[in-house]
């Protein structure tokens, strides 16, 4: 790491719930398979061994998808709410950095999907003027207090936009 | 309560001819190619009058139902016909007050006026659309209440003469667009010449052989340039910068009368943009970006200065905002940067190998390759940043040279991005994001070594 690393981790149970997209990911490409499947046995245009090849980089797309990616995210997605700014940081690949002064920030949302819920889980989303920021998968109770502490924060320092 | 003057009928109604008639008579033409010429100008003629009608109804039935009234510190509107919307500005949420007249509005010494207030992104708050100058003036005056006072003349400070505004339209590279547009304009108009006609004279630019197409080339290279240098001339001619106490006004225009006032704690950043055909003779053009104002603003673009000498602009930036003036040495990427700026700018020809090989005839196309290593390389060596106290300028290229001063106050947030490929050159991209009507403008610099990154990150941490 380049730069000191933000000290909070985002909750283990992200990774489940990751799993789990990965693994909705991984039935619909499976469906793609299934349809290809059914061409090749009625349209003689396209060949039975591609249907093998397609098998082979679904299952390889299962592992990374399911195993690789949650383990991976999990490692590199960290973020830090300090007095006066909002630190955030994730991605492996695609490396990307936040710095949000608290002046900036114009409002903080949460939101879950069915999926965070199942974990109770919620993403804190930050949005200044121009930009928006997410941090996913933290406890419900945190991503709330979390809330709270931004808008409170916000509120105390107020310099010109 | 009174209405507007009845010129803004025909003002509404030559507004929305030009947004509805310019598609559909374009359409038409298009649609009509296969008839032959005689009815095909013959519906054309019949589409243009039905459109241009229809706009002077739509005209006369927002000037029956549009009234205003002004009072000492607040402006009354109410519009609509079934559905009556009032609206009350008051004097101390106005933002800023512009006026704007046309051919029709200025023969008959007449103006529009715009209204904005804070947070009004969408539309315009309030637009009348055509009364009397004096008038316009007297709202403009009540609106600002105290501020318009005689405590201190407004000061000239940029004047573009007719020898500098020439210069400024004839580097403009608004050529390329000309050209494009009058290319969709002549491939219309062959489809709707006769066939027999068309043979002849492809038949006779054919017998010229390589000469005349060249000589066809050329003369229409140079027409959309001089067509582009008349539409700058028009567009910014006599472009006047004042300013008045915390405010600056810029007014140009020979046909369209443009005239746009700017409170300076609005401005959020400087550009100094150096076109392609610019930059050999040190010459720039400086650009403001401003919070709040409306989608209007934003499409007009604050160009402050549209032509100075490089050595000119610190002394001119001194007058309006003397912050920005900044001497800084520009940090320039680090060397190893330079394979990425080659990959980003030329990589993608190597996709282009499948072609090559399958149809040998394009490798023409490898012409072009030193044109886009050229681009490569200039962004390679313009990329870089610098900071000075609380300023960050950041210097990026795509065409022209960008050089973009910035104040840590304004700066929304820092970004970094890194993909793995940059990580293994400790290189990252640096994204500094600002307000900007409507919405916000992002300036970005590639490929910056980690160390600085670090800096960077230090110099916009507040803890």
């Amino acid at each position: 790491m380049s730069f000191g690393r933000p000290k909070e981790h985002i909750h283990p149970d992200a990774k489940k719930a990751w799993r789990i997209k990965g693994g909705i990911a991984l039935f619909i490409e499976l469906l793609f398979v299934v349809g290809y499947f059914i061409l090749a046995r009625f349209v003689d245009v396209f060949p039975m061994f591609v249907l093998f090849i397609l098998l082979g980089l679904t299952a390889l797309a299962g592992v990374v998808q399911i195993v690789i990616i949650p383990a991976v995210r999990m490692i590199y997605w960290g973020y830090d709410i300090r007095e006066d700014e909002i630190d955030i940081q994730y991605g492996l690949i695609v490396f990307k950095r936040s710095l949000i002064p608290m002046t900036k920030v114009q409002h903080v949302d949460t939101e879950h999907g069915p999926i965070l819920r199942l974990f109770s889980l919620a993403t804190l989303s930050i949005s200044t003027a121009g930009t928006t920021h997410k941090i996913p998968a933290l406890r419900q109770e945190t991503a709330q207090a979390l809330r709270a502490k931004i808008s409170n924060l916000a509120l105390v320092s107020d310099e010109d936009v | 309560m009174q209405r507007q003057h009845p010129a803004a009928i025909l003002a509404l109604g030559v507004e929305t001819f030009k947004n509805l008639g310019f598609a559909i008579v374009l359409g038409g033409i298009a649609g009509i190619g296969s008839f032959d010429l005689f009815r095909g100008v013959l519906i054309i003629a019949g589409i243009i009058i039905a459109v241009a009608l229809l706009s002077l109804l739509i005209g006369l039935w927002s000037w029956a139902f549009f009234r205003y009234q002004y009072e000492s510190d607040a402006l009354h509107t109410i519009s609509g016909a079934f559905l009556k919307k009032r609206r009350h500005i008051k004097s101390e949420r106005v933002q800023t007050v512009n006026r704007e007249a046309g051919v029709i509005l200025r023969a008959l010494k007449l103006t529009s006026i715009r209204i904005e207030t804070a947070g009004g992104l969408q539309e315009a708050e309030l637009y009348v659309r055509a009364l009397r100058k004096e008038e316009a003036a007297a709202i403009e005056e009540t609106l600002k209440g105290d501020v318009v006072s005689e405590d201190s003349a407004p000061d000239t400070v940029y004047q573009a003469d007719t020898q500098r505004l020439f210069i400024a339209g004839a580097t403009s590279g608004g050529s390329g667009f000309v050209a494009l547009i009058g290319l969709a304009v002549i491939g219309q108009l062959i489809a709707m010449i006769p066939d027999d006609m068309m043979e002849r004279v492809a038949s006779w630019v054919l017998a010229g052989g390589v000469l005349i197409i060249l000589a066809l080339t050329i003369s229409y290279l140079f027409s959309s340039w001089l067509i582009s240098l008349v539409r700058y001339l028009i567009r910014y001619a006599f472009f006047t910068v004042t300013r008045e106490n915390d405010e600056i006004h810029i007014s140009h225009g020979l046909i369209v009368k443009r005239k746009l006032s700017l409170k300076l704690h609005r401005v959020q950043a400087v550009k100094v943009v150096e076109g392609l055909i610019r930059q050999p003779f040190s010459l720039a053009t400086v650009e403001v970006e401003a919070a709040g104002g409306s989608a209007y603003e934003s499409s007009q673009k604050f160009v402050l200065f549209p032509l100075l000498k490089r050595d000119q602009i610190g002394a001119h930036l001194d007058r309006i905002l003397p912050e920005f003036n900044v001497d800084a040495e520009i940090t320039p990427v680090p060397r190893r940067a330079l394979t990425r700026y080659m990959i980003r700018g030329c990589g993608w020809f190597v996709l282009l190998t499948p072609l090559f090989y399958f149809v040998p005839e394009t490798l023409f196309l490898l012409v072009l390759l030193p044109v886009f290593i050229v681009f490569s390389v200039l962004r390679f060596r313009d990329a870089g940043h610098a900071l000075h106290d609380d300023l960050l300028i950041s210097q990026f290229r795509y065409f022209a040279r960008t050089r973009a001063y910035t104040f840590k106050r304004h700066i929304q947030a820092l970004e970094w991005h890194r993909n793995i490929l940059q990580r293994f050159r400790k290189l990252a991209s640096l994204q500094s994001t600002v307000l900007s009507a409507p919405e916000k403008a992002a300036f970005k610099v590639k490929d910056i070594s980690e160390e600085d990154v670090w800096a960077l990150y230090k110099w916009y941490s507040r803890s």
